[in-house]
């Protein structure tokens, strides 16, 4: 036996035999590489999940990715053409009616336009102001720009029934963490919303996005298995141009009333004694900044508003609200559109939110009175 | 960051409770806000504990069992330092009365001890659950025959219930009447007794242990078992998928029919009385997953507290399957003392109706509840009787037995303990308004969900329970490699954390 073999013998024999019969250790083994690889799969799933949503909008904020992927079409079927797009709230997203828009405004024209209704529900300057970065990021760049601009967006209130707890926009109770990539915390939390709060939502989101986000995925994969205030599906309108088609044609006296008493009831308070100086005031005139610094025509507008609901306003509301807007307009240049008394009570659900009627003749008059001069035979 | 919302107290009591407690205590509060098992809290507290517990040496086993103990004692106590030291208490004095008992050999003096054992922890039971109850039901008593009771009604909100009380009460009852009854002898070691009662797996929620399975196993040194922590790891999982991903999506169709029956249809009620049964049955069994599974990561061995019990084709078979644990203590300490089946058909009939009313009464301090066990007190006569009446019968026996009768029967056993789940709640007046939603056509508003989403659960559900019933879980389990089964895993638990609802419920075990 030469030199070799008697060494590799001796490894063979030091060998370490663990105890028990062959078909135990079997199992123990098969339950330790079935615990440590559920381990392992389990955070290769949340990471890769969490690298996912932090890259891609679609998981982190579907009600802002599917709009932008209905205005990428719409700029692809209408290339070179002038371009109209909205922000706002749910009440650009009923009001704005783009097709109507698009094609009264090719028709005075003599060409193409595309317009494009970029509403979401509860949001605000904000929310408008990250969406407007992402889609400048994003090469998105209208020819005109209108944001609508909702008053009670403008003040800080208590974000918690405490009314000695913290304050910040409105748009804070509903714009959480999870919908923001990391370098966009710091945006918001700057303009007012709970740091805490927002920066707990968003580790959520990377760490256990599964459950953090499983609202998005569920609205994309099963919708009817979620109430509709979680579906996040909001954005996935029937109309390629982003429009909210209002869901009834018609509303009864009894329902308008209900509707504009629950509406009242939720911004009294809130209008009572309004201070245009919040965060989300901040964040409208940094919005109009930016759209100079990008040379970026904007407009803000005032959505319509019924008689009813106008009367929710004390007059020292409206007087600062107004001489907000139109310092904010002589400071950046930007023109002012109020349509607040533009349309008759029958034109709402709510007060605030337009029916079809209502979108039709609201977008009609803003063709007529504000888009034509702009995209006119001399238009800039 | 909790695996679900809720709110930090869950009652202005409880958050008085909180300002009071020294300031020791409302840390280990803040630590572990809630006593749920399937938190992000609790899990990381539990992780602590577990790593420490294995990093022990084997043979300081002792020392284990203090670890435990004071976990135990920690985790109750983040709920309610004061009732932590008032379970502690009673099982100081329990452990007391148990050696005073094997130190006597006189059977008088053994039985009054035993008697003062049980009447503490029954007194304590009745102080905390019922005197809300009783006070009311005394009060309107009084003031409908036109007397001054000269006390307001008592707020059965506020009251707070110490978590898992009925279950320990019954634990050292079994103990003590174990003791005399000399099946076992009584604990020389208090830190064992300690662990007995207080282990928190099973502390708030059962599954009710017995002192002789479980003090033998605290006599075993625990090894470092591979096997057994898959088994742990396995039963957790599937307890979090049964309460997130099923009782607590089912909670968002029952709930608002059981709070408001009035206000929906009858096609809504039939719907949300489905719901409930699959609810209350993954919220339990997930809930006795889970402790059995932490058990296991622990080196304990917990009974198995369900065995498919909508798989039962008549009501016995029914309460052999559900709440196991329950239903035998109920058997081996209520039903048998009573006389059991030994005094003729209508004895046993009388102590049937008995054992299933005071186990109604235990779920909760509620006629509905007490109504609902003398449901079940009388199914289970009904089916004696039937039982007799077929067995006599050869060729309806043989009709009954075969996979058609089977089909029928487990469907009619289902049917009506759904039906007695509408009065598994505290308001009889609405338990009332459902069953007349339920057995008349009545309008209303429809279920606040699309159905679809219930029936694939129920259909889940039921394809979950055949898969198993005919074997073939087993067969994939074996066969299956281990990187399978733990891919399995993780997926489990993120289809649990995705089809979680907006707000988790608690259990609904733990208010009783």
């Amino acid at each position: 036996m030469n030199l070799a073999t008697r060494l590799t013998g001796q490894f063979r024999r030091a060998r370490h035999v663990r105890p028990g019969p062959p078909r135990r250790r079997s199992a123990r083994r098969r339950a330790a590489v079935a615990v440590a690889v559920g381990f392992v799969a389990y955070v290769a799933l949340q990471a890769g999940l969490g690298v996912a949503a932090e890259r891609s909008l679609y998981l982190r904020d579907p009600g802002y990715a599917d709009k932008e992927l209905r205005l990428a079409r719409q700029e692809a079927a209408y290339p070179g053409a002038p371009s109209v797009v909205m922000l706002g709230t749910s009440r650009t997203g009923y009001g704005f009616h783009a097709p109507r828009v698009r094609e009264q405004l090719a028709a005075a024209r003599g060409g193409p336009v595309m317009a494009f209704n970029f509403g979401i529900p509860a949001s605000g300057p904000v929310t408008h102001l990250v969406y407007l970065r992402r889609l400048l990021a994003a090469g998105h760049r209208p020819d005109l720009l209108l944001v609508e601009v909702l008053p009670p967006t403008l003040a800080d209130l208590p974000l918690t029934p405490d009314p000695a707890g913290p304050r910040g926009p409105l748009e804070a109770r509903f714009f959480f963490g999870d919908r923001l990539r990391h370098d966009e915390l710091d945006t918001v939390i700057g303009y007012g919303f709970p740091a805490a709060d927002v920066r707990a939502k968003w580790r959520a989101s990377v760490v256990t996005p599964w459950h953090a986000l499983r609202f998005p995925l569920l609205g994309r994969l099963t919708p009817s298995a979620l109430p509709w205030h979680l579906r996040y599906d909001w954005s996935r309108t029937a109309d390629p141009a982003g429009w909210s088609t209002p869901i009834v044609d018609s509303v009864t006296p009894e329902l308008y009333a209900a509707g504009l008493k629950r509406a009242a009831g939720e911004y009294r308070d809130i209008l009572h004694d309004l201070q245009p100086t919040g965060g989300g005031a901040r964040a409208l005139a940094d919005l109009l900044a930016l759209c100079r610094a990008e040379r970026l025509p904007v407009r803000l507008v005032l959505m319509p508003e019924s008689e009813g609901f106008r009367a929710i306003y004390p007059p020292r509301t409206t007087e600062r609200v107004n001489a907000f807007l139109a310092g904010l307009c002589a400071e950046y240049g930007c023109g002012l559109t109020d349509a607040r008394a533009w349309l008759p009570d029958a034109a709402f659900t709510d007060g605030h939110h337009q029916l079809r009627s209502g979108a039709e003749a609201f977008s009609d008059r803003l063709v007529r009175e504000v888009l034509s001069p702009i995209f006119g035979p001399t238009a800039p | 960051m909790s695996l679900f919302a809720t709110a930090k107290f869950s009652s202005p009591a409880e958050e008085a409770a909180y300002n009071s407690a020294p300031t020791y205590f409302q840390w280990v509060h803040d630590l572990l806000p809630e006593p749920f098992f399937h938190t992000q809290a609790f899990l990381l507290f539990f992780l602590g504990v577990f790593v420490v517990y294995w990093t022990i040496p084997r043979k300081w086993q002792m020392t284990r069992i203090w670890l435990l103990v004071a976990a135990s004692f920690h985790f109750y106590a983040a709920w309610s330092f004061e009732l932590a030291f008032l379970v502690t208490g009673t099982t100081v004095a329990d452990y007391l009365f148990g050696r005073v008992m094997d130190l006597s050999k006189r059977q008088g003096f053994r039985r009054a001890v035993m008697f003062t054992s049980i009447a503490m922890n029954l007194g304590i039971l009745c102080y905390f659950k019922y005197r809300g109850f009783f006070l009311n039901e005394l009060h309107s008593s009084l003031t409908g025959f036109g007397y001054d009771p000269s006390y307001g009604k008592l707020d059965l909100a506020s009251l707070i219930i110490p978590f898992g009380i009925s279950f320990y009460t019954f634990e050292a009852i079994s103990y003590a009447v174990d003791v005399y009854r000399r099946k076992i002898a009584a604990e020389t070691s208090f830190p064992r007794f300690l662990l007995f009662i207080l282990f928190l797996p099973h502390l708030v929620s059962g599954p009710i242990v017995r002192a002789g399975d479980f003090l033998k196993q605290t006599r075993r040194p625990k090894r470092w078992n591979w096997v057994r922590m898959q088994v742990g790891v396995q039963l957790f999982l599937m307890g979090v998928f049964k309460k997130m991903a099923i009782a607590d999506r089912m909670a968002v169709f029952c709930d608002p029919i059981f709070n408001e029956p009035d206000k929906y249809n009858t096609g809504a009620v039939w719907m949300a009385v489905l719901a409930y049964a699959i609810r209350i049955y993954c919220d339990f069994s997930g809930y006795s997953d889970m402790a059995v599974g932490l058990a296991h990561l622990l080196g304990y061995k917990l009974t198995n507290n369900f065995n498919m019990p909508y798989l039962a084709a008549n009501v016995t078979e029914f309460w052999r399957r559900w709440h196991i644990s329950l239903s035998t203590w109920l058997r081996d300490y209520l039903f048998i003392p009573l006389g059991g089946s030994r005094g003729g058909r209508w004895a046993t009939h009388r102590n049937l109706l008995i054992t299933m009313a005071l186990g109604g009464l235990w779920h909760g301090a509620a006629w509905s509840y007490l109504l609902w066990g003398v449901a079940h007190g009388l199914m289970l006569v009904a089916h004696k009787q039937f039982k007799d009446f077929a067995v006599a019968r050869p060729r309806l026996d043989a009709a009954l037995q075969t996979t058609v009768g089977t089909g029928l029967r487990i469907f009619l056993t289902f049917f009506c303990v759904t039906m007695c789940w509408v009065l598994f709640q505290p308001d009889f007046g609405k338990a009332l308004a459902m069953y007349e939603r339920l057995f008349s056509l009545q309008l209303g508003q429809a279920l606040p969900l699309h159905n679809r989403s219930l029936w694939y659960t129920a259909a889940f559900v039921l394809g979950c329970h055949l898969f198993v019933s005919y074997g073939w879980w087993q067969r994939v389990y074996n066969r299956a490699p281990a990187p399978v089964l733990g891919v399995g895993y993780a997926v489990c638990l993120c289809v649990a954390m995705v089809l979680a609802p907006d707000a988790g419920s608690s259990f609904i075990y733990f208010r009783f």
